[in-house]
């Protein structure tokens, strides 16, 4: 009952449906859903980018309570922690 | 596992870097075996369509945590399928409230019925045997139901299904050889009811 590649009569008959064809622009309708849903890798980096500038001004205020703003002026290391904490 | 080759990772790549082109690539190059995967887990031709669409659809979202040391087909066919275990979870009942008497299953009188009987095709038409053959799997559990489905659809080898399934390869043979079994005890069980046995 099995075939010389392991499949039997229940593969067989469960194959025998075929496989799904996507309709006619299929894919071009999947990249427009995907980039108005912003699931489009560029489209969320940007999303990223404009939240990231926001969060970075919350970060550094933040941080600028704790510090002396004298020695975060210039700094790299406010900088670095937050890449860090992105990075986490 | 063999890795992306350095097609796929020329597609990733320029997906992430926001070609259009590409994602549209990525998805004609997978849409068909992601439907089918679909079809055939939940046995809805109705969804197929729209899971398919959800499915590219997280797969863009986590495409920036792609491994590449992954085969991408691999990858975008276990979204697939949890996008299909989700749906069945969703609809409910059918997947859990069908359970199968295990014990049954394993039994000695299991493998002489098998040994004794006909297969199914020499005593239905092709009809009748889909018929059972459907019927059989609506009552096998999910577990050993999904990966029978996955073992029939043409270019799903059991590495790949064992990816799907996040399980060892060893653990998808046994799960199929299980699954098959319960499946013809199950055929046969109707068979053997049909004909006043």
């Amino acid at each position: 009952m099995a075939s010389d590649d392991g499949r039997d009569w229940i593969d067989e008959l469960m194959a025998s449906g075929g496989t799904w064809d996507p309709p006619p622009n299929f894919p071009e309708r999947v990249v427009r859903r995907a980039a108005a849903a912003r699931a489009l890798p560029a489209v969320r980096q940007r999303g990223v980018l404009s939240f990231d500038v926001a969060g970075f001004v919350r970060f550094l205020l933040s941080r600028a309570s704790d510090q002396i703003l004298g020695r975060l002026e210039g700094s790299a290391w406010v900088v670095r922690q937050y890449c860090d904490l992105l990075l986490r | 596992m063999s890795g992306a080759d350095p097609d796929e990772r020329a597609l990733v790549s320029a997906c992430l870097a926001g070609d259009q082109g590409a994602c549209a690539a990525l998805v004609a190059a997978y849409a068909r075996m992601v439907g089918t995967v679909i079809w055939r887990a939940t046995g809805q031709r109705d969804v197929i369509e729209d899971l398919t669409q959800e499915t590219f659809l997280r797969t863009f979202k986590a495409l920036e945590y792609f491994d590449s040391r992954a085969r991408l087909s691999t990858w975008i066919y276990t979204i697939a399928h949890n996008v299909a275990v989700d749906h069945l979870r969703r609809t409910a009942g059918m997947v859990d409230s069908l359970t199968w008497r295990e014990n049954e299953a394993d039994g000695r009188e299991t493998r002489e019925l098998i040994s004794d009987t006909p297969g199914p095709e020499a005593l239905l038409s092709r009809a009748e045997a889909e018929a059972f053959v459907n019927a059989g799997l609506a009552r096998l559990p999910l577990k050993y139901r999904l990966p029978v489905i996955y073992a029939a659809i043409d270019g799903l080898d059991y590495p790949t299904i064992a990816g799907m399934l996040s399980v060892p390869l060893g653990t998808v043979k046994t799960l199929i050889f299980r699954g098959k079994r319960m499946l013809k005890t199950e055929i046969e069980r109707t068979l053997r009811e049909r004909r006043g046995v």
